[in-house]
């Protein structure tokens, strides 16, 4: 076996795919060149440099009644300052009173900017016009999407009030 | 159905962020921000090979939000000030080389980046990843190789670094 033939039969070594017929041949050119010999261990380092990160948590996907929540499997309970994952719950919380909001105001009741349902509040941050307005384009985006799914729908939303 | 696909597919895709990214949080933005794609894209015309489609916007997705932390913070360092709480805090040493290796995929081409991913961590046959791919098995072995020379050239610098025992 020359280097251009050895160079051939690398990506199934590296790979763990290289056959019991190749082996001894792609094996004796391995121990005889060693150009060929740093450049497989070279490339070898880096699958096992990879490998070696630390990997991801599982993930878990919870049903909470309409809302759908991704979260670590086995996360201990936070007791540090507010997490990011939290204010998706809250706001999904949101969507789904603007939601209801969305039904209201289909079947003709009027929501005024100076009197937001006192559960708009529960959105950090905001004053109440600002909840109001932000209930009301909620609305508008969910009503814009009804009909797709409980998950699209809070994605969307979540899209929604990171832009 | 987006649901459907969200149960099959949500801890690979978190999977597959959180390996370049290294910080769950961030992960989980590029599972909301691909989910929310696949919803707007493919909930009426669903691909036919759905991981392949994710994996190649999840790694697209994370690449950006690498890109954005490069031009906010110049050369960044993983934020472990920044995690929110211990155990998901990992080694400096791991969050360099994470870093390192996440910018060496930035600089190979989308089927290279994907294929490497695809053969590395989710441990794929080339056949598998051709077909997942539409692309041919010998394909495959290209981008494998050269997505490999490229994560070594700079990882190479690092190696250079290390004193050895």
């Amino acid at each position: 076996m020359n280097c251009s033939e050895f160079q051939t039969l690398m990506a199934d070594a590296l790979g763990d795919e290289l056959s019991s017929h190749d082996r001894p041949a792609f094996d004796d050119h391995l121990a005889a060149c060693a150009g060929c010999r740093s450049s497989c261990a070279s490339l070898a380092r880096v699958i096992t440099s990879m490998r070696g990160l630390p990997g991801p948590k599982r993930v878990v996907l919870r049903r909470d009644a309409n809302r759908l929540i991704l979260e670590e499997a086995d996360a201990p309970p936070r007791t540090s300052r507010p997490v990011r994952l939290a204010a998706i719950v809250r706001y999904a919380a949101s969507v789904l009173i603007a939601f209801t909001a969305g039904y209201a105001l289909h079947a003709g009741v009027t929501l005024t900017a100076g009197t937001p349902p006192a559960e708009v509040t529960a959105v950090p941050g905001a004053t109440a016009p600002q909840a109001a307005t932000l209930q009301s384009s909620l609305a508008r985006t969910v009503a814009r999407n009804a009909g797709k799914s409980d998950l699209a729908q809070c994605l969307i939303a979540m899209s929604h009030r990171r832009n | 159905m987006t649901d459907q696909t969200f149960q099959d597919y949500a801890n690979q895709v978190y999977g597959w962020a959180y390996r370049l990214l290294g910080r769950h949080h961030d992960a989980l933005d590029v599972v909301q921000d691909v989910f929310l794609k696949w919803s707007q894209q493919c909930a009426a015309d669903r691909p036919d090979k759905p991981r392949g489609w994710l994996r190649r916007v999840t790694l697209n997705r994370a690449i950006d939000l690498i890109r954005g932390r490069s031009a906010e913070a110049g050369p960044a360092r993983i934020d472990t000030a920044g995690s929110l709480s211990p155990h998901l805090v990992e080694p400096l040493d791991a969050s360099e080389l994470r870093l390192d290796i996440a910018a060496s995929l930035e600089r190979l081409s989308e089927a290279q980046r994907a294929v490497l991913i695809a053969k590395v961590y989710d441990e794929l046959t080339f056949s598998q990843i051709a077909e997942e791919m539409d692309l041919a098995v010998p394909t495959v072995k290209t981008h494998y190789l050269r997505a490999l020379a490229g994560v070594r050239d700079r990882l190479r610098r690092r190696w250079a670094d290390e004193v050895l025992p």
